[in-house]
């Protein structure tokens, strides 16, 4: 008989240091446990028995949406499905507290409560614990994540930074894309598309089980001529290319044996899009993305170990009119994570990480710029009483920053000045109080680094008789702390929920792209990237939803910020392309009405923001400034009748009210329409 | 609104409860059989769910009365069909089932129940969540106004009752 933990009556210090000998004696020995963010956890089971969405995004343990010690929203798939959108930003603009940027209709760049700006660093998106989030030029390529909307879950978006669980770059916060596991679910879908703007796509969703395992295969191509609105000539002087996408993703989940899981995933993109560059001005972007990722789950003595590593290939080719760039990144990442619970109740997360990440300098080749990465983490969760439990998390990261290969002619930095050790310990924790059964309150303090890109750290590298550009090995990276108190209340009178949360967000050490000048043994001198300064918000957040008449479903919420930029002079007012102060909206509200009845689906989503700015290139980027950017009051909306069993006509909208419609500094965004055919089988 | 009314009125909104449900719902029963569902030591096929019932106490009768209606003939839980078999406490020695499903106000009955359910390591499931408190029953559910399971450890060890690592993370135990 195998022995459960109930048949352990008593765990003690003792069997804590056990725990931690034997996940280091393991890891010694090469057996690296892994991270169980991803499908060690039976999302549907368990939401089924808890009546609500279950995450493993707040501190590596299985917990309800309800239960978590962060801000956390989760989109259902079923709100993904009612959204209408195209994409993954399309689905995220609707969320609180989320801003999206669209700036092309492939192209969109995502924040969390502000913060928001053109490849937007401090989001950390992952698809099932794999990081999507490109570290060669910190941001999320959308149109190159190889993943299909039929085939997720849900996506859970951690507001605030949350470094001690994810380590670097989980800054504003994490977007956790969960797709359905093959062992659990059988998910069969396909669909076309087609639409303005000149859309046709398809998209296929296939799961093939059999005893012991399941396989899902998921694909999509497409094609779009983009928006037809002018280009200003603040984006440069390039027209816009045809979009185009394909995507492939084959994840497979097999049982070993009664606690043994094995998963492998693999998947490839290329992605060609238009897409708003750091520096403000219209890029002709290609990527291609490959990936490979194995994963082990062993429900053990010791509690439950999970094993991960994966590979990401990305290759990034483009062209703003200024700089031809191409870029070949690669990242390395092992992960183990031994998940337990000592006592009724303390439960724990141990977690080792090892990452490497490489890229080649460019325009200048010849040069790679790299790192390896080195973490230790811990999670407690202790339920003091119970209504009261305490989450706590701690993180030891250990960064070793290096540069090989050639350097130009005059260059004013050698390979050794990339000899950098980073080490960083993040500390979060959240205090839960339930008040009633209604209601729980939160406190919480976490903390976030976002380090800056590599690109920004020296695999940018422009070197010409007129003009040189350069990373810099010493910009820090940016120190990130937030505080927040939240309110959440299940309202059963309304058939929904009230959320409350007030936040205090600071930030260290904002980096730019440019802002200072190296001479080098000749002329002219390096233009570098350099620390412009510090940042902080305040803000606050309320939201509504609820259900009336069973048909009926509401929501609305609405988002203060007020942000201040303390930045060098040489930075202030969004001269060296980055701002927030100006930037971010001070208010923005979201609404949406929905109606389900028999084969019927109608739903209408609403979004209004404030007067803001937005940043726009002066000639050539050598600097940015500041131009105004209207309140607007955008509307989308989705209308599905379904057909038969198996096949569903929808017709989904956005931006319907006025178009073309000027949402940020760069091109006006316009109505798209698509009508789509699903079929389920 | 004035400062000590706007400080007011949260607090009030806190303060008003839910009230408790006081008979087994439909919803109960489905949270409690999904539960079931996550008991490792089950294989899959038909499960007999022995309903154990006080035939003096008419809370239990009655209750062993809805469940038994809510399963039916078979309720398909997973890779489990679980079939209903009304039992008086002084059955619960010897009936062949494989799961005792305690109905409320069982009474001092319940320790009967718990002995059965420790010597012929059968795991005992209940609404009366004041059996889990005090070891009679090793795992307790209820559904309102929020779903909770709650597990006696010392109960579910000594009836081999078995969770995987993930489900015991989101329980609550004594």
């Amino acid at each position: 008989m195998r022995k459960g933990y109930y048949a352990n009556k008593s765990r003690s210090a003792q069997s804590f240091a056990r725990h931690l000998l034997t996940v280091a004696s393991l890891a010694s020995a090469g057996l690296i446990p892994s991270v169980a963010f991803a499908q060690a956890v039976d999302y549907g089971a368990l939401e089924q028995l808890f009546g609500q969405s279950v995450t493993t995004s707040a501190t590596g343990s299985p917990q309800r949406e309800s239960d978590v010690a962060v801000n956390m929203q989760i989109v259902t798939a079923d709100e993904i499905r009612r959204s209408g959108a195209q994409d993954i930003p399309g689905v995220l603009k609707h969320v609180l507290g989320v801003d999206v940027m669209r700036w092309n209709s492939d192209n969109a760049d995502v924040g969390i409560r502000g913060y928001d700006q053109s490849f937007s660093p401090r989001v950390l998106v992952l698809i099932d614990g794999r990081q999507v989030y490109a570290d060669h030029y910190s941001y999320t390529p959308w149109a190159a994540l190889p993943v299909e909307l039929a085939a997720i879950r849900q996506i859970e978006i951690i507001k605030g930074p949350n470094a001690a669980l994810f380590g670097f770059n989980a800054a504003s916060g994490v977007i956790n894309i969960i797709t359905y596991n093959p062992l659990y679910d059988d998910v069969n879908t396909a669909s076309i598309t087609g639409g303005t703007q000149g859309t046709g796509r398809t998209s296929v969703v296939k799961t093939f089980k059999f005893d012991g395992g399941g396989v899902r295969l998921s694909a999509s191509g497409g094609v779009d001529n983009d928006f037809s609105t002018p280009v200003p000539p603040s984006s440069g002087l390039l027209p816009r290319n045809r979009n185009d996408r394909f995507a492939v993703n084959l994840n497979g989940v097999f049982r070993l044996s009664n606690t043994v899981q094995l998963g492998i995933e693999a998947s490839h993109t290329e992605a060609a899009s238009n897409d708003i560059d750091p520096i403000y001005l219209l890029a002709q972007d290609r990527h291609f993305t490959d990936s490979i990722k194995g994963q082990i789950t062993a429900e053990t003595d010791l509690g439950l170990l999970q094993a991960t590593i994966y590979h990401n290939w990305i290759s990034q080719h483009f062209f703003d009119g200024l700089s031809l760039l191409a870029y070949q990144g690669e990242e390395t990442v092992a992960e183990a994570q031994d998940l337990f619970k000592l006592g009724p109740d303390h439960s724990f997360r141990l977690g080792l990480e090892y990452r490497r990440n490489i890229v080649n300098t460019s325009p200048f080749m010849g040069a790679h710029i790299s790192y390896a990465n080195y973490a230790a983490s811990g999670m407690w969760d202790w339920t003091i009483a119970p209504p009261l439990s305490l989450t706590s998390a701690l993180r030891w990261e250990n960064l070793h920053l290096s540069r090989s290969g050639a350097v130009p002619t005059g260059y004013p930095f050698t390979n050794a000045d990339w000899n950098h050790v980073i080490m960083e310990i993040s500390y979060s924790t959240g205090l839960i109080w339930k008040a009633t059964d209604a209601d729980t309150l939160r406190f919480i303090f976490s903390q976030g680094d976002q380090l800056p890109s590599l690109v920004e750290l020296g695999a940018g590298l422009v070197a010409t008789p007129g003009s040189n550009f350069s990373g810099n090995p010493d910009v820090d990276q940016t120190d990130l702390y937030n505080y927040e108190v939240d309110w959440d209340r299940a309202w059963p009178a309304i058939g929904g929920n009230f959320r409350a949360a007030v936040f205090h967000l600071r930030g260290e050490h904002f980096s730019s792209l440019q802002g200072e000048t190296i001479p080098g043994s000749g002329p002219p001198p390096y233009v570098t990237g350099t620390n412009v300064g510090d940042s902080s918000a305040y803000g606050a957040e309320l939201s509504l939803t609820g259900k009336f008449e069973d048909a009926w479903r509401w929501g609305l919420n609405y988002r203060f910020e007020s942000i201040t930029d303390r930045f060098l002079p040489v930075a202030a007012n969004g001269t060296l392309f980055i701002d927030f102060q100006h930037v971010t909206p001070k208010h923005v509200v979201k609404a949406n009405l929905g109606w389900a009845s028999g084969p019927w689906e109608i739903d209408s989503y609403f979004y209004y923001q404030s007067p803001t700015q937005g940043l726009e290139s002066l000639p050539f980027g050598t600097a940015s400034l500041l131009s105004p950017v209207p309140d607007h009051f955008s509307f989308d909306a989705r209308i599905a009748y379904r057909l038969s069993e198996w096949a569903t006509l929808a017709i989904s909208g956005q931006n319907l009210g006025s178009s073309p419609q000027k949402q940020t500094s760069g091109p006006m965004v316009e109505r798209s329409v698509f009508a789509s055919l699903t079929v389920t089988y | 609104m004035s400062s000590a009314a706007a400080f007011a009125l949260p607090l009030a909104l806190l303060v008003a409860g839910v009230p408790a449900h006081a008979e087994v719902t439909r919803t109960d029963v489905l949270v409690a059989t999904r539960a079931i569902g996550f008991i490792s030591k089950f294989g899959s096929g038909d499960l007999r769910v022995g309903i154990v019932v006080a035939p003096e106490s008419p809370q239990s009768v009655e209750e062993g009365n809805q469940l038994k209606a809510v399963f039916g003939t078979g309720l398909a839980v997973g890779d489990n069909v679980l079939k209903p078999v009304m039992l008086r406490i002084d059955q619960v020695g010897s009936a062949d089932v494989g799961l005792f499903f305690l109905t409320q106000g069982a009474g001092v009955g319940a320790n009967t129940v718990a002995s059965a359910s420790r010597a012929r390591k059968i795991p005992c499931i209940t609404f009366d969540l004041a059996q889990v408190r005090n070891g009679a029953c090793g795992i307790g559910v209820k559904s309102q106004p929020k779903i909770e399971i709650f597990v006696n450890r010392k109960a579910a060890a000594e009836s081999d009752t078995i969770f995987s690592s993930v489900f015991r993370l989101m329980i609550t135990e004594y």
